[in-house]
């Protein structure tokens, strides 16, 4: 017998008895996943090397007991240090104004053209669903929601590439058209528009001092941290973690905390005596307690109103001044519907783009 | 006929953009997920790495390619990331120096208990070896983990094997 493959059974034979071990996996906590939890965890996407993220809090490196901490100075006025800054929240995006759609507007739309034999083809636009595979053949006819199929009229199947699936024919263009109660009257179609690359995540919202952010560990983690931060959730936002060169093992971690309301000053202050690690406190608009009731109004609104073509709503963003809606279309009743929560307070996503 | 490009939400396998939906998704790879985490992360909470590498995903679901690797592959990788976060949390940073050579010990010789002789083994052979005959990971899974192609996974196994067999005086 080959030596090697008496190791590769030992091997395969410890590997099986140390399976059968093992407890069943975890069931998923689906509050924690998508952070409806108290204590919500930040996660985003990991960029290039030297591109910024931010990431859970509980991602954090700390230094063990006993090990000699990094103290940051007691106030960067005062004594200037590389791991506290200060800056502010990034640039907002359109506002609701800025995506309203009446009747008579022209818009533009970009996504899945579906169209059934008999009836008017139906603009649908991408939006989150279950994803079912199908054995080849076996793939169900393609159709869409009423409450988000825009009708279209004037569009032109004969220059779309329809697949069709058992009768009805699915494509994709970008169109342009009138809008009229959920109506496009087609003006202008053309291939579908590949969206732009998702942008850039957010720096620190804090200039980086010289030098550069240190390596250095952080306590924040510890639940002499945790619990002073969730003491003041009606005070400040996050904490949100950055990682501005990276995530290699020695790369530095920033935590942001946003303050929205009280002394910035007094805040460092006093959260620096318990804080070690590098540090970027900024203003925000709202605490963590203002996002959590506006997300709980958005939820709401969504839960009566099933029927305006709104598909997702809440979460928060880095800055922790917006909470994001997806929908088809910003029209009036949309409008209405959001207005007792907040306008200023949402992040807009939606299918169906006016053309001023 | 031309395909059209298609929106990555509508590519198929992504995950999808709903909560249940999601978990239904990566329900197919839990128990690998949890094994690879029990692991990596000795001493560690395994499930709380299972649900914090779940969280992880859900926000990076819309980066997920599924042109570039299965799903298991991805979830699996994002685990690894996870335990190894948990290993930091829980050593002293003292211990986090790379240390990716074997470490020769005189008594070795002597032990011919597979535990034991899996701590003589560099770090990159041991994650190896736990991937793929622990966590019961393929190939391409344990590559992912690696974050190495299948061929260096299949040498650093090879070697393993070939250092165990020294180790424990395996002979023909």
């Amino acid at each position: 017998m080959n030596p090697t493959d008496k190791v590769d059974d030992l091997l395969a034979k410890a590997g099986a008895q140390w399976r059968a071990g093992q407890p069943s996996a975890p069931e998923p906590d689906l509050d924690r996943i998508t952070g409806a939890q108290k204590r919500r965890r930040w996660l985003v996407p990991t960029l290039a090397a030297a591109s910024v993220a931010a990431i859970a809090a509980a991602a954090l490196i700390v230094l063990p007991d006993g090990q000699q901490p990094v103290v940051a100075p007691p106030n960067a006025k005062t004594n200037p240090t590389p791991m506290i800054a200060e800056g502010t929240a990034p640039a907002g995006k359109p506002t609701a104004d800025d995506l309203l759609v009446r009747n008579g507007d022209r818009v533009e739309v970009n996504g899945a053209i579906i169209a059934v034999p008999g009836q008017q083809p139906v603009y649908c636009p991408s939006r989150p669903t279950t994803m079912i595979g199908y054995a080849p053949g076996k793939e169900p006819a393609p159709k869409c929601p009423a409450d988000v199929a825009v009708k279209l009229t004037g569009l032109d199947l004969e220059r779309l590439s329809l697949k069709t699936i058992k009768g009805v024919g699915s494509g994709s263009a970008h169109l342009v058209g009138v809008w009229t109660d959920q109506t496009i009257k087609v003006e202008q179609q053309s291939p579908y528009r590949t969206p732009a690359e998702a942008p850039p995540l957010p720096t620190v919202p804090c200039a980086a001092p010289p030098g550069g952010w240190p390596s250095r560990p952080s306590n924040i983690s510890t639940k002499r941290v945790q619990d002073f931060l969730d003491a003041k959730a009606d005070q400040i936002y996050g904490p949100i973690t950055y990682y501005p060169n990276g995530h290699s093992r020695k790369a530095p971690v920033v935590f942001s905390i946003g303050v929205a309301k009280g002394d910035l000053e007094a805040f460092r202050k006093t959260f620096e005596a318990i804080y070690d690690g590098n540090l970027c406190l900024h203003k925000v608009q709202l605490s963590r307690t203002d996002n959590e009731r506006i997300s709980n109004a958005v939820a709401t609104v969504m839960q009566k109103n099933q029927n305006l073509g709104i598909w997702a709503g809440g979460g928060q963003g880095f800055d922790g001044d917006r909470i994001g809606v997806s929908m088809l279309a910003f029209t009036e009743q949309v409008k209405a519907a959001f207005a007792p929560v907040g306008l200023d307070h949402l992040d807009l996503e939606v299918a169906v783009k006016p053309l001023r | 006929m031309t395909e059209e490009p298609v929106p990555a939400q509508h590519r198929p396998g992504a995950p999808p953009a709903d909560g249940a939906g999601f978990v239904d998704w990566v329900r197919p790879h839990l128990p690998a997920m949890a094994r690879l985490a029990a692991r990596l992360a000795v001493g560690a909470d395994r499930d709380d790495i299972v649900q914090e590498a779940l969280a992880r995903a859900w926000m990076k679901r819309h980066q997920y390619d599924g042109t570039r690797g299965t799903a298991s592959s991805w979830l699996l990788a994002i685990t690894a990331d996870q335990a190894r976060k948990a290993i930091r949390r829980l050593r002293p940073v003292a211990e986090l120096a790379d240390h990716d050579e074997a470490v020769a010990r005189p008594d070795v010789e002597a032990r011919v208990d597979v535990d034991h002789a899996l701590d003589e083994l560099s770090a990159r052979q041991r994650l190896a070896v736990d991937c793929y005959y622990f966590a019961d990971l393929s190939i391409a899974d344990t590559a992912a983990v690696m974050e190495c192609s299948e061929g260096t996974v299949k040498s650093t196994l090879s070697d393993a094997r070939a250092r165990l067999r020294s180790l424990l005086e395996v002979s023909e």
